[in-house]
């Protein structure tokens, strides 16, 4: 229907081809070296180009019942997390977006906080509050003369924790969606008196289905790539994920990389899978809700039933956010964490300053967080660029290959942290310039590995406005790129900001991919909080994480305020 | 008396020649301290925890204040790859290396430069096998109980298998590095050929690493376990309520393999510390300070351990050559996978 047709032919496959240039130089070629890997006894570079490769390790991998039992753990894992955290993202999106729920602002800024904890120490919190005797949930229980129990060192324990842990993912993808709304549906069907339950199902979800695809698929895939919650809370209770698998492979003397690399290409099939359903689902159908018109999002009036919501969210931040925050608190300024009944909590001799301390007369914290926050500017600013070529291309236009870009921009998201660290080391290493040893190398693969996070939260926005904007500034001779720079850019900017605060989110908390490519120069935070942690005394690793979830709180307040300050729903 | 007066004379002469030959060796030290000055820094690669390795470098630091060591710590296998890949690029960074796991350092032995500590006799056999590698760090598993908790304190390994601590004992998996290993393999050596099947049959709680596993102590989610004496020992001193029991059976040891690269970019500065951490004084600092081990001869014990406490070296051979087959069988007796 549209298109860059108005552009010449070779300005068209030029853009195509630089597209994807730069998706063969940050995915292609990494993945193509795991594949080699997996092709290999050794490691390729090692090998030295003379490798004997053999399809060995594939057939290995397949014929492995312990590969099919993990891979069975993880889909009903994550398809439970999946599950359940879409539920809660969609939830809090309508109530801060659309409700006159009291205190939503709070709500708002709490809600996406879980994102803002590494996966690692998520999942260490989460030990300290659901172990089936010592965790603090438990002690309060029995504390209170209650009879129940929980058990975080379970199936369920890990598809709660997934729930909680990416339930602000879909948030993030949800409410931008909903917040640029175009809400006149929604009015006509509040004027013949269609409930406020019915619209909700009838006329707001389906308007923004993109959204919630987007944010299910990534969130699924997501799940699939994540080592630090399954091993932590999976290992006591024996169950094995592809991670945990994968894991288990690389760190066995000598490391077998055929098999790991092997079995992160069953994690790769699956997301290309993923991708292609959504591609289906999507196809041919609409999703403008912006359109040439001024508009302002409707706030429902929830009446009585306001206390619900805000009790509902109260009762979920509780968990999700209260309560990991109180065990992270408890790590960081309690000297152990050894609390045996209630009356142990408040022993106020138990608390000291200590392990922030000896956290700040380490001489390699203060170097990490100069090194983390530049990676993050960096990684922010370049991601943001690269995935909004991307998703523009995708999402906007009708190019030639724009599916493919789509299919390889998501790839490298479900592959292990670790796995996908081999892989950029094996193929980046020998780039000139001194870029291996140096931040950028790090922020290369951040911006590498989350392009299909900023795509697809970038794509929910770029959806939703009607294409009548576009082609009114180009019908009048404006260029591609100033209809782009004045029309689309403004109209998506609270979804950009967003896109590029989750970027610097995610490279502040990243680790698996960062492993094999810091020196003792760029040594990022996150290497630095799992050197601690390795080390066996949680308190100062608790400290650091109290310190890194500070540094993010400021960062998402700030862009929060951003992202009102430039959202259009604002300026009209 | 002639003979006498002969033997004065050698002597005397015997002690001239050991005067000339200490000078210049004292002088080829001072000119490589001070080359070493001049280098003013180098990068050291490592296995041992992070914290612990900071430490010993801020003894180094006392006795040599303008030699800055930059640490990458990451475990043996992941330390391994980055080494491997860095040879093959030609980009290895590092001055000193020190491997936790002799069989992956096996992989890229050629690296490392002619050296030797000046007392390399006082390191036993088993530990020097490989040429230019040396047991610069020593690893050894002890028991820590939960002190507060009132369990009653075990003696020994086989004491881990007893129905009084059924469920209450925390197993990290064999598999988790090198030392797990070492342990796995002591356990079935040393302790009993039946001991994995006694300790799975316990109810142990597993851990994926020595990391939570000591915390898990710690909290009283399990009330004891065999974890690495470096981690726990730093954290009574800071007051956990943690006790450490060295057991009957023996403490099973790993020793790491250090050496300095024949691409170290700072090759005096590496000689200086390697010397010094191989040192009575280096290792000293490992064990008062750090809670490690030190298998030179004369080195002393982490406290509260006593001369009987025996410490035992695994066959460097059979370290390698029984791990693949034996870490299969240790992860189906405990239902690992």
């Amino acid at each position: 229907m549209h298109g860059m047709n108005r552009e010449p032919a070779f300005v068209r496959y030029a853009w195509v081809l630089f597209l994807l240039a730069i998706l063969g130089f940050l995915v292609v070629y990494p993945v193509t070296m795991l594949s080699l890997g997996a092709l290999s006894e050794d490691s390729p570079l090692a090998a030295g180009g003379d490798a004997a490769y053999s399809l060995h390790a594939f057939v290995a991998v397949l014929a492995d019942p312990d590969v099919l039992r993990a891979t069975w753990n993880t889909l009903a894992v994550c398809a439970g997390g999946t599950l359940f955290a879409v539920a809660i993202g969609l939830f809090f999106s309508w109530v801060t977006a659309r409700t006159n729920t009291p205190f939503v602002r709070i709500i708002e800024a709490v809600s996406v906080m879980p994102l803002l904890i590494p996966p690692l120490v998520a999942a260490v919190a989460w030990s300290i509050l659901g172990s089936p005797q010592t965790g603090l949930i438990n002690v309060l229980l029995q504390g209170l003369g209650l009879g129940w129990r929980v058990n975080f060192y379970s199936r369920w324990g890990i598809v709660a924790i997934f729930a909680i842990y990416y339930a602000p993912y879909v948030y993030m993808f949800t409410s931008s969606a909903m917040k640029n709304m175009d809400p006149s549906l929604e009015e006509a069907a509040a004027i013949s008196g269609v409930s406020t339950f019915k619209t909700i199902f009838q006329i707001t979800l389906p308007l923004i289905l993109p959204a919630i695809i987007a944010g299910t698929m990534l969130a699924f895939v997501v799940m699939l790539g994540i080592y630090g919650i399954p091993a932590v809370l999976g290992t006591p209770a024996r169950i094995s994920v592809l991670t945990t698998y994968i894991y288990e492979l690389i760190s066995s003397a000598p490391p077998h990389f055929s098999k790991a690399a092997a079995t992160s290409v069953i994690l790769i099939a699956v997301t290309a899978l993923a991708v292609l359903a959504q591609q289906r689902v999507l196809r041919d159908k609409s999703f403008v809700t912006v359109a040439g018109k001024a508009f302002r999002p409707r706030v429902i009036d929830l009446g009585r039933w306001k206390y619900l919501t805000l009790a509902l969210s109260a009762a979920y931040l509780l968990v999700a956010v209260v309560l990991p925050t109180i065990a992270l608190l408890m790590g960081s300024f309690r000297n152990f964490l050894y609390i045996p009944d209630l009356a142990a909590i408040f022993d106020t001799s138990m608390y000291s300053l200590n392990h922030f301390r000896r956290l700040f007369s380490n001489s390699l914290t203060m170097v990490s967080l100069g090194n983390t926050l530049k990676i993050g500017v960096i990684t922010a600013l370049v991601g943001g660029a690269v995935s909004f070529a991307i998703a523009y291309t995708v999402y906007r236009t009708r190019l030639a290959l724009r599916g493919l870009i789509d299919v390889i921009s998501t790839l490298p998201v479900a592959i292990p942290g670790l796995v996908i660290g081999v892989a950029y080391i094996w193929a980046w290493i020998n780039l000139p310039g001194g870029i291996y040893g140096s931040v950028w190398i790090l922020a290369l693969a951040f911006v590498a590995r989350f392009i299909p996070d900023t795509v697809k939260s970038l794509s929910t926005s770029l959806l939703q406005v009607h294409r009548e904007l576009e082609e009114a500034s180009l019908i009048c001779g404006r260029g591609r790129l100033y209809t782009i720079r004045k029309i689309i850019l403004p109209l998506i900017s609270p979804g950009l900001v967003a896109s590029m605060s989750l970027l610097f989110i995610l490279s502040i908390r990243e680790l698996g991919s960062s492993l094999f490519l810091y020196s003792s120069r760029s040594l990022p935070m996150s290497v630095l909080l799992v050197n601690l942690y390795e080390g066996g005394d949680f308190g100062v690793t608790a400290a650091f994480s109290v310190v890194q979830t500070l540094i993010l709180v400021a960062v998402v307040l700030f862009t929060t305020w951003l992202s009102r300050k430039t959202s259009i729903a604002n300026k009209l | 008396m002639k003979a006498h007066r002969i033997a004065g004379t050698l002597a005397a002469a015997l002690a001239a020649l050991a005067v000339c030959a200490s000078q210049p060796a004292r002088a080829e030290d001072a000119a490589r301290l001070q080359a070493a000055r001049a280098e003013g820094k180098l990068v050291l690669y490592t296995a041992n925890q992070l914290e612990s390795e900071q430490d010993l470098v801020a003894h180094f630091n006392e006795k040599y204040p303008d030699i800055k060591v930059e640490i990458v710590r990451a475990p043996g296998s992941r330390l391994a790859t980055r080494i491997q890949t860095e040879v093959a690029a030609g980009k290895l960074a590092a001055d000193v290396i020190d491997m936790s796991d002799r069989g992956l350092a096996a992989n890229f032995q050629q690296v490392f430069a002619d050296y030797a500590p000046p007392n390399a006799d006082q390191y036993p056999e088993r530990t020097r096998t490989m040429a230019n590698l040396w047991p610069k760090t020593s690893w050894g598993f002890v028991i820590a109980y939960n002190a507060a908790a009132g369990v009653k304190p075990p003696a020994s390994w086989r004491d881990l298998a007893d129905t009084q601590y059924s469920g209450k004992v925390g197993v990290v998996v064999a598999n988790s590095g090198g030392s797990t290993w070492t342990r796995a393999m002591f356990g079935r050596q040393v302790v009993g050929e039946d001991y994995w099947k006694a300790l799975a049959a316990n109810h142990p709680f597993l851990y994926p690493s020595g990391a939570p596993a000591a915390s898990g102590i710690v909290r009283g989610e399990v009330l004891l376990g065999g974890v690495q004496s470096n981690a726990v020992i730093p954290m009574i001193r800071s007051g956990a309520p943690l006790k450490v029991v060295y057991p009957t059976e023996g403490i099973p040891i790993t020793t790491s393999v250090a050496g300095i690269p024949k691409t170290s970019p700072h090759p005096n500065a590496a000689r200086v510390f390697m010397d010094w951490a191989m040192s009575a004084e280096g290792q000293t600092a490992w064990v008062r300070n750090g809670g490690g081990f030190s298998v030179m001869k004369g080195a002393p014990l982490p406290e509260g351990a006593t001369p009987q406490t025996k410490l035992w070296i695994p066959d460097p051979a059979q370290f390698v050559s029984l791990r693949g087959e034996w870490i299969e069988e240790w992860n189906r007796i405990f239902g690992v996978k």
